[in-house]
């Protein structure tokens, strides 16, 4: 009896099992994007400047790696990608980990598609320093590394003598500052605001709170200050605990969008409707109708599309030697409003 | 040991050919909970509540009749779960799980409603089915030998996996609110069964069992979204999310969770395998059955708990309830009941997790820094253990 129930329960765990290769997710925002990059020679490119290269004629072989299949910021990267290199006329193939957190994953693939002779590597790299051995076997080999999204660490780059070829991302301190911009635009002068932040330390919500801060300062008056981890539940109960200690307060921002979710029902929740003005990041699916009915007052569109088309772009120009090594491109950034 | 007295043919037997082990129940008494451990949990928030209020502006805010019922808002997820890790916990166990149920709860009722469950989480449900199946036919046929294990284990098996197929097709376009909500809480029951399994039959300990499902049910959240959220569910589910509907909730499930572990067989035989295991097993108490019941429990808290949360928001996050399961086990901590089971109350898990919320909005409101907040959150759960091991010294 017991042996029948162990198959029974192995079985049924396998069946949850087998499903289980998800990853747990943070909300899909630009991970981890630092200040300053790999790319020592930071030669700024603008999209008009890729815009301009031309269809090879030879199909070089590119691979675009990611962080992860599972998060929903990169799957327009990898379509815009996939879709640039063909109109291009190269070859590109996308691997990635299964979760965020393989890091080992990830370098292991870089070795492989040294191994199977690509011609240029395009990554998001889960681990901005743990790459950078795999990087450097890759330059060794003569094989083109273009950086999307997710700065490789440039102090472990320059001591491991990683010169990388080009830069494609965002740049969230800017994003920040175009949400700090936004509230001063709806918000009279002087009036109290709040920051919903991110995971302290991560880069990427830093720079957002940071550009946030630098644009309104002097303007507006920031008066409280709370990390909700990204987190919907956590920022809701942070906002109406805001919404208590601040009766004054005129706005908040939120570093992603999510976190706005939670804000917003808290304003609704407080009776507060229509006089409280917050601020997104990300432009999720899961906002559109906030912004529809003004509930959300303007959210950050970072374009993850756009950094797998311009990566494929940049690697191809550097590729055909239309572009020098070394350059950084910023993809645009809009302000989402109703 | 009164509910012995109604088993009192076993209870003969017991001391008849094991005249030492009676013994141990009365030198281990089953008993819920001592009065001074029951005031504890009280205490404790009466005192977090008094400190603060020697903060002015926490004086002026926060007892207000705008306040107080947010306060019991910002708990009630806690309470919900916490109420499910009581009996857990009072068997000895632990349920890890719960905030990885919880997320997959959710999504299910919101995919549910949008577009039908996908396979698997049809699977999940039925999984339950194919349980159940098992043992009936397990007991029609018999456990001599191999080929009819293997038999009822294999019916059950097709049994299941037809229930899935059943249901799969049954939900396909999304089906009513109401369906979508029983579809969340058979989930969580499942999930619940799943962990009570592998603790009994699998023997793995609570702890491994349910980081295992944690884990697993956290990516299969993530696999049947691809990671996005469920959003636009319909507005009616919007209500029971908040104000009144949400405390009436919280509280119907504290109240039945207390009237289960005080006044009903279940409950005592829950917190005297807690109390003595062994002893339990010899008066006659199904083990086994008393086992897998608190999962079963913690699991339905959780799906309860994510209906509310995705009501809330009126979207389900694949996000939602990461680290809900240390906020639980911290509510049931502060609340009185031993790690180590057998002694615990309900009502004071639901205190301890009130405690949680005050703590939580009375440092935002007097402005503490959020990086502290943890420290002192942190400080607040050892200390309240400290006390009562302090007082539990001092009478013995």
């Amino acid at each position: 009896m017991i042996r029948t129930t162990g198959w029974l329960v192995c079985t049924a765990l396998l069946l949850v099992g087998l499903a289980g290769c998800g990853k747990e997710q943070q909300a899909p925002e630009t991970p981890s994007t630092a200040p300053t990059g790999g790319v020592s020679s930071s030669a700024q490119v603008t999209t008009a400047d890729l815009d301009k290269v031309v269809r090879s004629n030879k199909p070089f072989k590119l691979v675009l790696i990611v962080k992860t299949r599972n998060n929903p910021f990169f799957d327009p990267m990898i379509k815009a990608a996939e879709a640039e290199a063909k109109a291009l006329g190269v070859e590109l193939q996308v691997q990635a980990p299964e979760q965020e957190t393989y890091k080992e994953k990830q370098f292991a693939l870089v070795q492989q598609m040294i191994t199977s002779g690509v011609d240029a590597i395009l990554i998001s790299p889960a681990d901005s320093k743990g790459i950078v051995p795999a990087l450097r076997q890759a330059q060794d080999k003569k094989i083109l590394v273009i950086n999307l999204d997710n700065r490789v660490d440039a102090d472990t780059a320059r001591i491991a003598g990683v010169k990388l070829s080009g830069y494609v991302g965002a740049d969230n301190e800017e994003g920040g500052k175009l949400a700090g911009q936004a509230m001063v635009s709806v918000l009279p002068p002087n009036a109290s605001v709040a920051i919903i932040e991110g995971i302290r330390g991560a880069n990427n919500a830093e720079a957002r709170k940071t550009g946030f801060e630098t644009a309104v300062k002097g303007k507006l008056v920031i008066d409280a200050r709370e990390s909700a981890d990204w987190d919907m539940n956590e920022a809701n109960q942070k906002a109406q605990s805001i919404l208590v200690a601040h009766p004054q307060l005129k706005g908040i921002f939120c570093a992603n969008d999510m976190m706005a979710i939670g804000a917003i029902k808290a304003v609704l929740q407080s009776g507060k409707k229509g006089q409280i003005s917050i601020i997104g990041y990300d432009n999720i699916p899961a906002v559109q109708a906030y912004l529809k009915t003004g509930e959300l007052n303007a959210t950050i569109e970072q374009h993850p599309d756009q950094m797998g088309k311009y990566g494929v772009r940049m690697a191809v120009g550097v590729l055909t030697k239309t572009l020098k090594t070394g350059g950084e491109c910023m993809v645009q950034l809009d302000v989402m409003k109703k | 040991m009164t509910f012995l007295a109604r088993r009192a043919g076993i209870c003969y037997t017991v001391i008849v050919s094991y005249p030492g082990v009676i013994s141990l129940p009365t030198k281990h008494p089953v008993r819920s909970i001592t009065l001074m451990a029951v005031l504890r949990p009280f205490f404790v928030l009466a005192l977090v509540s008094i400190g603060f209020s020697l903060h002015p502006k926490f004086l002026s805010l926060f007892w207000t009749a705008n306040n107080l019922p947010n306060i019991f808002e910002q708990a009630a997820t806690t309470i919900i779960l916490a109420v499910g890790m009581t009996f857990v916990i009072l068997t000895g166990g632990i349920d890890l799980s719960v905030g990885s149920v919880l997320a997959l709860c959710g999504i299910t009722l919101g995919l549910t409603v949008k577009t039908g469950p996908p396979i698997i989480l049809c699977l999940i449900m039925a999984f339950p089915l194919g349980v159940a199946g098992w043992v009936i036919l397990a007991r029609m046929l018999g456990t001599e030998n191999l080929v009819k294990r293997l038999a009822s284990g294999i019916f059950a098996m097709v049994g299941m996996v037809a229930g899935a197929l059943i249901i799969y097709h049954t939900t396909r376009g999304g089906i009513q609110l109401e369906g979508a909500i029983v579809a969340a809480l058979v989930v969580g029951c499942s999930l619940g069964l799943l962990n009570g399994l592998g603790v009994t039959l699998g023997r793995v300990p609570p702890f491994v069992m349910t980081l295992g499902v944690m884990t697993a049910a956290r990516g299969l959240t993530v696999f049947v979204t691809d990671g996005k959220s469920v959003s636009d569910l319909p507005q009616r589910l919007g209500p029971i999310g908040v104000g009144l509907p949400l405390i009436l909730i919280t509280f119907t499930v504290v109240a039945l969770g207390a009237l289960l572990l005080s006044r009903l067989r279940a409950g005592r035989y829950i917190l005297a395998i807690g109390g003595n295991r062994e002893a339990s097993r010899l008066s006659g108490v199904n083990i086994r059955f008393y086992t897998i019941l608190p999962y079963i429990l913690s699991g339905l808290a959780a799906a309860i708990a994510a209906i509310v949360l995705t009501a809330r928001f009126q979207l389900a996050d694949t996000n939602a309830g990461s680290g809900a399961e240390l906020f639980a086990i911290a509510a049931v901590v502060i609340g009185g009941t031993s790690l180590s089971g057998g002694q615990g109350s309900i009502i004071g898990s639901m205190v301890g997790a009130l405690t949680m919320a005050v703590l939580k909005a009375g440092l935002v409101l007097v402005g503490v820094q959020d990086t502290l907040q943890g420290v002192v959150i942190g400080a607040v759960i050892v200390l309240t253990v400290m006390l009562d091991n302090f007082k539990k010294n001092g009478r013995a």
